[in-house]
C-alpha cells in the first residue's frame, strides 16, 4: 500500500493509439505522456478531432473496432494497463477508473431503470446483493442531488431530463468508488445553466472524495473552473501542459495562444471573434512535422519537416514547439517524417 | 390496458369486415358456383331451383346484406360440396394449422435470434458470411420449392421422415421446417442488422466502461434493444406463415385450414372459403395484438398499460 502510494495514480508514457482505415494506419493519439497524481484534476483541452476522447477510451481499452494501442504504456499505480488480461481489465473498468460520457441521452440503456443500471456495476464490483445494491443506488442518486431518489431509482432514462440524466451518470460512475474518474465532455450536451450545476457537483464530489479526475473538454472556460493542470492537445499530440493559472497567464504554445484569443469574452469589446484560420486536419491528412504548423502564424521552415520534442519551461510547464528550445529534435525526426509519409 | 383492448378490438372488427367483404365480392365476380354444383345435364329449372335454395337468385347487394348479417352471428352456412356446416369444418382443422404455424415460428425464433446475434458479433468473419448467405437463400427460395426439396431429400432419397400425412411428431418435422426456413431467414437478417446497430450505440460502451462482462453487454443490454425490430418482423411475417401454410399443407397433405381453403377455392365452396378466411384473419389479428403487448414488455417507453 505504502509502495503504491508513492507512485502516481496514473502515468502515461508515449502512448500511441492508431486507427486502421482503408487508406492506411493513422495515429489518433500520438506519443502522449503525462502524470496524474491522486486527487488531482487534469484538464484535457482541444478541438474536435484532437484525440481527447480516443485518449480516454485508450486508457479503458475500449477503443472502437478499428482502433488499437500501438505503443507506449499507461500505468495505474505502476501496473501497466496494456499488460492486463481482458478479465483483469474488467476489474479496472468501473472499479478503479470510472467514466462519464458526453451524451447523457444515449449513455443509458433505454430499457432498464436508472437504479438497475447503477446497481449492476455495484453488484459486480462490490459484490452486493440486489437489495443492498438498490439501497446504494438510492443513496448515490441522493448524493448527486436527484430529488426523491427512491422513486427516481425505478424510473427509466426517458423519464429524466438531460441534467438529471447527467447527474445519474455521475452517480453511476462513482458507484463502485473509483480512484480515477474520466469525464469526457460531461457538460457539452447540456444547457449553460445546467452545465454550471453539473460542474459544481463534479467539483464538490471530487473534493469530498479526493478522487482524481481526467477532465476532457473543448471549452477552456469549463476547464479553468475545475482543473489544477491543463493539457492542450492538437492532432493527437500534446502541444502544451501547464498548471491552470499559468496556462491562462503565460501560454507558451502558439496554438494555446490562439485558443485563448478565440474565446468569446464579456470583458472585451464586442468585436468579432478571432477564429483560428484553417481547419483541424482530419486523421488521414495530418501534416508532417508539428501538426499545427499549417495554421500557425509563427510557423518556421523546420515546423513542416520535424516534430518538436518537449521542452520544460520550469514550474511544471512543458511545451512542444520549435519556438522553445530547438535542440533535441533529432530523436523524433526520423519517425515523424516516416508517419507523415503515410498521409 | 382496457382502452387498448377496446380500441384494438374495434380496429380488428373493421379489418375483418373489410376482408370478408373483399372475399365475398371476389368470389361473386369469379363465377357461378351453382353451375359447378349442378350436373352438366341438369335442366334450367333444376339449376334455378338450386340457385334459389342457396339464395343465389337475389341481387348482389341484397345477398351482401344477408351475408354480413349471417357472418355477424358466426353463421357461415353449409359447405356446398360436403353439405356440412362450414364453421365446423374450419374449426376441426384449426388445431392442425396452429400447431404447424407455432412450431415453425418456434423453430425460426429459437434458431434465428442466436444465429443473427452470432453473425453480428462476428461481423465480417466466416460465421457472419455463412449466416448472411443462408438467410439470402432462405428468403429467395419459394416455400413450395423448399417443401418439395425436403420431401425429395428426407422422404425419398434418405427416407427417414414421412413425406406426407398427419398424426405423429415425425409428420410435423418436414412441413414445419419448410415454413421455418423462410421465417428463419428473415429473423436472422433482422436480428443481425438490429444487433449491429445497437452495438454501435454509446450506451454499449458505457456498459463496458462499468467493467461488466461481455455476456451482460450482449444478452442483457444489446439483445433486448435489438429485439424490438425483430418483433416487428415477426408481425409482418406471420401473414406469410399463413400464406405459406396454404401451400405447405397442400404439398404435405396436412389437414389444416390452409389445405381446406385451397380445396374450397378450387371448388368455389363459398361458405368454406369465407369461414376459413375469417378465422385466418382473426388469427393474424390476435397474433399481432399479442406482439403489440410484447413490445410493452420489452420497451418501457411504449408500455400501453401506463
Amino acid at each position: 500500500m505504502s509502495d503504491a502510494a508513492k507512485k502516481p495514480l496514473l502515468e502515461v508514457r508515449n502512448l500511441r493509439t492508431v486507427i486502421d482505415t482503408a487508406h492506411g494506419t493513422f495515429p489518433a493519439v500520438d506519443e502522449v505522456s503525462f502524470v496524474l497524481e491522486r486527487g488531482a484534476v487534469l484538464g484535457v483541452v482541444g478541438e474536435s478531432g484532437s484525440g481527447k476522447s480516443m485518449l480516454a477510451l485508450s486508457l479503458l481499452r475500449l477503443l472502437p473496432g478499428k482502433g488499437r494501442i500501438e505503443s507506449g504504456e499507461a500505468l495505474l499505480d505502476g501496473r501497466n494497463l496494456r499488460a492486463l488480461s481482458e478479465r483483469e481489465m474488467r476489474g479496472v473498468r468501473g472499479r478503479r477508473i470510472g467514466m462519464i460520457f458526453q451524451e447523457p441521452l444515449t449513455s443509458f440503456d433505454p430499457l432498464y431503470t436508472i437504479g438497475d443500471q447503477i446497481a449492476e456495476s455495484v453488484r459486480k464490483h462490490l459484490g452486493l446483493k440486489p437489495r443492498q445494491a438498490r439501497e446504494k443506488a438510492v443513496e448515490l442518486l441522493s448524493t448527486v442531488g436527484i430529488p426523491r431518489p427512491d422513486l427516481a431509482c425505478d424510473e427509466y432514462p426517458f423519464q429524466f431530463s438531460g441534467g438529471m440524466r447527467q447527474r445519474a451518470m455521475i452517480a453511476m460512475a462513482l458507484a463502485p468508488d473509483p480512484e480515477l474518474l474520466i469525464a469526457d465532455e460531461p457538460t457539452t450536451a447540456l444547457d449553460v445553466t445546467i452545465q454550471a450545476q453539473i460542474l459544481e457537483l463534479l467539483a464538490k464530489l471530487q473534493r469530498e472524495r479526493g478522487i482524481a479526475v481526467l477532465f476532457i473538454s473543448h471549452n477552456l472556460g469549463v476547464i479553468a473552473e475545475i482543473a489544477d493542470e491543463v493539457m492542450v492537445m492538437y492532432g493527437g499530440q500534446v502541444m502544451e501542459r501547464s498548471e491552470v493559472v499559468r496556462l491562462f497567464d503565460a501560454p507558451a504554445h502558439p496554438y494555446t495562444q490562439s485558443l485563448l484569443e478565440a474565446r468569446p469574452a464579456l470583458d472585451r469589446a464586442p468585436s468579432r471573434l478571432r477564429a483560428i484560420p484553417g481547419q483541424v486536419p482530419s486523421l488521414e491528412s495530418r501534416p508532417a512535422g508539428c501538426p499545427f504548423h499549417p495554421r500557425c502564424g509563427r510557423a518556421m521552415d523546420i515546423c513542416s519537416r520535424a516534430r518538436p520534442s518537449r521542452s520544460f519551461l520550469g514550474s511544471g510547464q512543458e511545451v512542444a514547439c520549435w519556438l522553445q528550445g530547438a535542440g533535441n529534435a533529432f530523436q523524433t525526426h526520423a519517425r515523424a517524417s516516416g508517419a507523415g509519409g503515410e498521409s | 390496458m382496457l382502452r387498448f383492448f377496446l380500441r384494438r378490438a374495434m380496429e380488428s372488427l373493421i379489418t375483418i369486415i373489410v376482408i370478408v367483404s373483399v372475399v365475398f365480392l371476389v368470389l361473386n365476380l369469379s363465377g357461378d358456383p351453382i353451375r359447378m354444383m349442378a350436373s352438366p345435364t341438369a335442366s334450367a329449372e333444376e339449376v334455378a331451383e338450386l340457385r334459389a335454395a342457396f339464395g343465389f337468385d337475389k341481387p348482389l347487394v341484397l345477398r351482401y346484406g344477408d351475408f354480413l348479417a349471417q357472418i355477424s352471428r358466426l353463421r357461415f352456412g353449409d359447405s356446398i360440396s360436403t353439405r356440412q356446416p362450414a364453421l365446423r369444418m374450419v374449426l376441426q382443422r384449426l388445431p392442425a394449422t396452429l400447431l404447424l404455424a407455432f412450431t415453425a415460428l418456434a423453430i425460426a425464433t429459437i434458431l434465428g435470434i442466436p444465429l443473427g446475434m452470432l453473425a453480428a458479433v462476428r461481423r465480417g468473419k466466416a460465421a457472419d458470411t455463412a449466416a448472411v448467405l443462408v438467410s439470402m437463400m432462405g428468403q429467395a427460395m419459394p416455400v413450395f420449392w423448399i417443401a418439395l426439396l425436403l420431401i425429395f431429400v428426407f422422404g425419398v432419397m434418405i427416407p427417414i421422415l414421412p413425406p406426407s400425412g398427419y398424426g405423429t411428431f415425425a409428420h410435423l418435422v418436414l412441413p414445419s421446417i419448410s415454413i421455418a426456413i423462410f421465417l428463419l431467414a428473415g429473423i436472422v437478417r433482422v436480428t443481425r442488422a438490429s444487433m449491429l446497430e445497437v452495438l454501435q450505440q454509446p450506451f454499449v460502451t458505457v456498459v463496458r466502461s462499468k467493467g461488466l462482462e461481455e455476456r451482460i453487454v450482449l444478452f442483457k443490454h444489446a439483445l433486448r434493444n435489438a429485439s424490438i425490430p425483430v418483433l416487428t418482423q415477426l408481425t409482418l411475417q406471420m401473414r406469410f406463415v399463413i400464406g405459406g401454410s396454404v401451400v405447405v399443407e397442400s404439398v404435405f397433405g396436412w389437414p389444416g385450414v390452409g389445405q381446406l381453403l385451397a380445396q374450397a377455392a378450387y371448388g368455389r365452396d363459398y361458405p368454406v372459403v369465407i369461414a376459413a378466411t375469417f378465422f385466418i384473419a382473426l388469427f393474424i389479428l390476435a397474433f399481432s395484438m399479442m406482439l403489440d403487448l410484447a413490445y410493452g414488455l420489452v420497451d418501457p417507453r411504449v408500455r400501453i398499460w401506463h
